[in-house]
């Protein structure tokens, strides 16, 4: 199975995938990516009000083959 | 004694004493040390039982860690429980016929098969053993529910923290743990397998364990630098685990 790196920032600690992860194929590597993506938006709570986090996932070769991004903005309204 | 394995390392033996909330007499001790014991060993990954299965023999761990699961039917897997030395994971299948968990070998295994009607024997005729026996598997429900907490309660880093936490005590309960430092053989993978979170957070979660200064994992090795601030960090509070030091009221 192909091995894909997952590279990651949550605006506080970027980390960059030296390990590597196999996994079947690209569309494998596309699911983790978003469900990392989505856990490091929320854990832990952001303390302020604004958070963007990224994932991008290189190939074997060091391509980068995916990225997403989230951002997380919170505003009071009153 | 019968058995290869000397009654007072004997894996049963040792695993009541831990358990039971009274001392063995000799005779229980004898009926425990000479239960017999087919010695089998797996690999790492590879299944000891299966879901569905219809067991007719419990196993004891002699060594090693094995990891009861269960899947989605897309093959998602969430560990429920990992389970140590003298622990004997599939006791239950001696009352539910039918397995609805998996137990597979997390490193090298070795465990000790025991047939049912043994059991049953050595239960008519001991019925304190039978008790303490029923005490290991409302134990086992008792991690199961911190176990529930833990992963849909606590944040990845209190929730990691917790498990080591939990290993560590475990552990220590069966003397496998060297200056708060033990074997812990687990991937990313297998670590977000039990903490129902990606492989990739968990390896954020293990950095910045790591760079506060509490644990290491390299190697296969935890060690734990500072236990008292893992156990806060954790949240951790070991009366779960009902060990016997802290349930007996003697």
């Amino acid at each position: 199975m192909p091995l894909f790196f997952f590279d990651t920032d949550d605006g506080r600690l970027p980390l960059r995938d030296e390990e590597g992860c196999e996994l079947p194929d690209l569309q494998a590597s596309r699911r983790i990516a978003l469900e990392a993506l989505t856990e490091m938006a929320a854990d832990p709570l952001p303390e302020a009000e604004g958070r963007r986090c990224t994932v991008a996932v290189r190939d074997s070769a060091g391509r980068t083959i995916y990225r997403a991004r989230v951002e997380l903005t919170g505003e009071w309204l009153t | 004694m019968s058995a290869a394995i000397q009654a007072d390392t004997h894996p049963f033996v040792r695993k009541i004493e831990t358990v039971a909330l009274f001392d063995l007499s000799l005779a229980e001790r004898e009926a425990l040390s000479t239960l017999p014991v087919q010695v089998t060993r797996f690999d790492a990954h590879q299944d000891v039982v299966k879901e569905f299965d219809r067991p007719t023999r419990c196993f004891a761990v002699l060594s090693g860690l094995a990891a009861t699961y269960k899947t989605t039917p897309e093959g998602r897997r969430q560990v429920m429980a990992y389970h140590v030395p003298g622990d004997v994971p599939d006791f239950q299948s001696l009352h539910l016929e039918v397995l609805d968990f998996s137990i597979s070998a997390v490193t090298d295994l070795s465990i000790g098969f025991v047939p049912h009607g043994a059991l049953r024997t050595m239960f008519e005729d001991h019925p304190r053993l039978a008790g303490a026996f029923w005490r290991t598997t409302l134990i086992e429900g008792s991690l199961a529910r911190e176990w529930a907490l833990n992963n849909s309660r606590r944040e990845a880093y209190p929730r990691m923290a917790h498990l080591f936490c939990e290993l560590m005590v475990r552990l220590d309960a069966v003397g496998l743990v060297q200056e708060d430092s033990f074997a812990l053989p687990l991937t990313q993978y297998e670590l977000g397998d039990a903490l129902g979170i990606t492989s990739v957070h968990v390896n954020r979660v293990l950095k910045e364990l790591r760079d506060s200064g509490l644990i290491t994992l390299s190697g296969g090795r935890l060690t734990v630098h500072d236990v008292a601030a893992l156990r806060t960090v954790a949240e951790f509070d070991p009366t779960y685990l009902h060990l016997r030091r802290n349930d007996s009221r003697r």
